[in-house]
């Protein structure tokens, strides 16, 4: 077949759907690593970035993840070490009593790991020069909530290495963490796996009980056909989430609902110069919209934006959607006191096709991740032709 | 000239323009085409005469092709690599140097950052029987997408400021082209439009890039083009199927530095460069058909090919010569859409050109007809007619059975040893009738504008054993 060049572009239109895993997360992940008030700290402890991490191993020439890849549960929700990048994300939003199940708080988690070195390399090493410290693993993780005070984002990053226990993935049993964050399963029920959240910063513990409510939706219900995309991902688009949340000494119930998202390969590199923005929404319908904006500058100052996602129906088919099928559109800005950046907040979504015309609201305006000085991540309310809840991460609106 | 900008105009600077016009008008009669008023011939059907061409080292020019910077904007190769173009990622690296794809080049640009370009050989080589074959039109390159989406994936792989700005001067001028780059057809090439929508954006005299188009662009959709073989260059006159290019031929070679050249200097020492282009373009031969040949049935078509189709398309062997005739659009009666819009609708465009840089050397002189090509290796370059309208040989010797709406493989190996062309499906629906995009965009719907198999019906008049005869014949050009 002589359509090589062709396969490049159509992988371009599978990306964008698969990106809706990718590219938010991971510049925001790294541009919070790698602020300099905050982030040194975190990389003191191996006097790097993920950045510099990340530039250092792309001339390592790691091999693409098989396509199509034959997921298997729970195996592929661990560690895919001989490729380059992976990460873990869960975002979504909870509420406590009072609240009448509006949703209050956004939280995100986010884990990232970086290989240094191709497999073969890290191979050749004499195991008898290898200590229990060294390691060709990185991993770096983000965790942000809402401030359950009320305005502003509580946000932390952490760095580690994928080694002598301090961060890691395996599974069965699954067990995802970093340091003292970390996801774990509880029971293997064969009906519905659960498992536990721990997520700390400072002045707040969060402890959660998720269980999935779908089935998984992966790269190859949803790629092109014969589209290599350089990496591999799968998402849970519903995950149901109840538990408490400890908040300067004081202990509310939560409830809420999340997604989970893990993607291994050629995933984007952070602080490039396209801005991503990611919605996360659960319609009390049973459906669920994920939809990753790109957008950037162009010359001459035209600010041009592209939108592609998934629609996931209450029997947890899904269906991709292009730019062609979605509106989405700005209708209020909200201006950071701190950073001066202006941040759209407030939404108007449509996809005509499946008669839905949205308003996204957001409860609290500032939900700045005032640690890192570049993003926005807080719940929105659903209205319109559906209702729901839903978690909006937007990144790349500094100038 | 719009006779209200006259109106406008003070006392003075009618005199001036008026000065400019006759002067240029002068330099017409004089016989020279690229003056500062923008001078337009348009020519008229019949022989092209020829035009002194530079000499160059071929060996140079083969070099060039795959690693001369021609290219001084592109992706960053670090993100490219990743997004799908690492070394061994895949199959077609087989037929590639340095791990790179032979349609792929890496240079560096202005600011020291590794890029990568598709090169010429993109479009001007493809596969056939799964080799690539330097020279031959592309023919299946797939430009139904938008371009500034690949641009914007490749940009989330961009890493730090240096990148950031290389990526975003190319994404830039992809995003400026982009809505007129897009075909309906998988297979079509939008080159002609594209070079248009470049030209739209840059200054006639210093190259330089402007934002927004500087001249009303061409319209968004782009007419069908089939990429001619290379290896018609030497016996041409013009370029283009129109044979609008005239003149010096390294000029309009150049011109896919259009994306990125932005000043004299740089298009100077590119034109240098393109000189050994042109000379190895030049020297390129047409392969041989690689299947047999019933020797005796060709020698019967011989004499058919000289008395239907030598006027035209020329004669072939040691004594071979070819007429470079420009047939009127009446006589053809092919797809006039291309020709007429050169003619009728680009005036802008061609001025620009006559009066740029590009314009010192070569000339833009569109015609209301197409050259009839020399016929050297036709058998591999299907579909045929300027549009790719038709897809085998077969079928353009005898238009009943050209297909209205027809969908192929895209396969180097589906080739056709006896229709000479593509096997191909014919449908009863056009791209209306589509079931899914993926089949829209693979019809090829000649009721399309621009897309008609209509006319060169010059071989309906023979018997179907004289086709027979000639198709044999044709085979061993």
């Amino acid at each position: 077949m002589n359509v090589s060049a062709n396969r490049r572009r159509r992988w371009a239109a599978a990306a964008v759907t698969a990106a809706v895993v990718a590219a938010a997360a991971i510049a925001m992940l790294s541009r919070a690593a790698l602020e300099a008030e905050r982030g040194a700290e975190d990389a003191d402890a191996l006097g790097v970035s993920p950045f510099d991490l990340l530039a250092a191993s792309v001339d390592e020439d790691f091999p693409r993840p098989p396509s199509p890849h034959v997921f298997e549960f729970p195996a592929d929700h661990a560690a895919h070490d001989d490729y380059r990048t992976e990460w873990w994300s869960l975002s979504g939003t909870l509420s406590g009593p009072g609240d009448a199940g509006q949703p209050r708080l956004g939280v995100q988690w986010l884990l990232m790991r970086i290989g240094l070195r191709a497999p073969s390399r890290g191979e050749a090493e004499p195991a008898e020069d290898r200590s229990a410290w060294s390691t060709s693993q990185i991993y770096a993780g983000l965790f942000s909530i809402s401030s359950p005070a009320g305005a502003g984002l509580e946000a932390s990053g952490r760095l580690s290495r994928g080694a002598a226990g301090l961060a890691g993935a395996s599974a069965p049993p699954v067990r995802i963490w970093l340091e003292s964050w970390r996801l774990t399963e509880l029971e293997r029920a064969a009906d519905a796996p659960a498992l536990a959240l721990r997520l700390d910063a400072e002045g707040i513990e969060l402890d959660l009980e998720l269980r999935n409510a779908k089935p998984p939706v992966t790269a190859g219900d949803v790629g092109s056909p014969g589209a290599p995309a350089p990496f591999q991902f799968y998402t849970q688009p519903r995950v149901e989430a109840q538990g408490t949340l400890v908040a300067d000494g004081r202990r509310i119930e939560v409830a809420g609902r999340f997604s989970f998202e893990h993607a291994w390969g050629e995933l984007p590199l952070p602080g490039g110069p396209v801005g991503t923005d990611r919605f996360t929404l659960h319609l009390d319908d049973g459906r669920e919209l994920i939809l990753l904006r790109t957008h950037r500058t162009r010359a001459g100052g035209e600010r041009t934006a592209s939108t592609t996602g998934l629609l996931v129906g209450p029997d947890g088919s899904a269906s991709p959607l292009g730019d062609d099928d979605v509106l989405l559109e700005p209708v209020g800005h909200w201006t950071s006191p701190r950073t001066g950046i202006r941040y759209p907040i407030r939404w108007s979504l449509e996809v005509p096709d499946r008669d839905l015309a949205l308003a996204l609201t957001p409860p609290v305006a500032d939900q700045e991740g005032e640690a890192w000085l570049r993003f926005w991540a807080g719940p929105v309310r659903v209205d319109g032709t559906a209702a729901g809840a839903g978690f909006v991460q937007l990144n790349g609106y500094a100038e | 000239m719009d006779a209200r900008l006259f109106e406008r105009l003070p006392a003075a600077r009618l005199r001036r323009l008026a000065a400019v016009t006759a002067a240029a008008a002068a330099l017409l009669v004089a016989g020279c085409s690229g003056t500062d008023g923008g001078a337009l011939v348009k020519a008229e059907p019949g022989p092209v005469p020829a035009a002194p061409q530079r000499m160059g080292d071929p060996e140079i020019g083969r070099d060039v092709i795959e690693s001369g910077r021609y290219m001084t904007c592109g992706m960053p190769y670090a993100a490219w690599r990743r997004v799908g173009g690492a070394p061994g990622s895949g199959a077609e690296s087989s037929a590639s140097r340095d791990g790179l794809p032979y349609y792929m080049s890496v240079t560096e640009d202005e600011r020291g950052v590794e890029i990568a370009n598709a090169n010429c050989l993109l479009c001007h080589a493809a596969l056939f029987d799964g080799e690539p074959v330097i020279g031959l039109g592309n023919e299946s390159l797939d430009f139904t997408d938008d371009p500034s989406e690949l641009a914007d994936a490749v940009g989330a792989y961009v890493l730090g400021p240096e990148q950031a700005e290389t990526w975003r001067k190319w994404a830039d001028r992809i995003a400026a082209i982009a809505p007129y780059m897009i075909t309906d057809t998988v297979g079509v090439n939008p080159a002609p439009n594209l070079t248009l929508a470049l030209i739209a954006h840059r200054d006639a005299k210093t190259l330089a890039w402007h934002d927004t188009p500087q001249m009303e662009p061409p319209p968004e959709r782009p007419l069908p083009i089939s990429v001619p073989p290379w290896w018609r260059v030497a016996k041409k006159h013009a370029v283009f199927y129109n044979g609008m290019g005239r003149g010096d031929q390294v000029r309009f070679m150049m011109m896919k530095s259009l994306v990125c050249t932005d000043g004299v200097d740089e298009a100077e020492r590119i034109e240098e460069m393109f000189t050994h282009v042109r000379a190895y373009i030049a020297s390129l031969e047409p392969p041989a058909y690689p299947y047999p040949i019933d020797e005796a049935l060709a020698a019967r078509g011989e004499p058919i090919f000289a008395e239907h189709c030598s006027s035209c398309h020329g004669t072939y062997g040691e004594d071979g010569e070819y007429p470079n005739r420009l047939v009127a659009l009446d006589v053809v009666g092919t797809d006039p859409a291309y020709a007429l819009q050169a003619y009728e609708d680009s005036d802008r465009f061609m001025r620009w050109f006559n009066r740029s840089w590009y314009g010192e050397r070569a000339e833009a002189r569109p015609a209301p007809g197409y050259v009839a090509p020399p016929l050297d290796g036709v058998w591999i370059t299907a579909p045929f007619l300027h549009n790719g309208s038709v897809p085998t040989i077969e079928a353009l010797l005898d238009s009943r059975k050209r297909p209205t709406y027809w969908i192929r493989s895209f396969d180097s190996r589906d080739y056709d040893p006896d229709a000479l062309g593509w096997r191909y499906r014919e449908l009863d629906y056009g791209k209306a009738g589509a079931a899914s995009a993926r089949e829209r965009e693979r019809i090829y719907d000649t009721t399309l504008e621009g897309y008609s198999n209509a006319g060169h019906t010059f071989g309906d008049e023979l018997t179907a054993d004289e086709r027979r005869a000639l198709i044999e014949y044709i085979k061993t050009l």
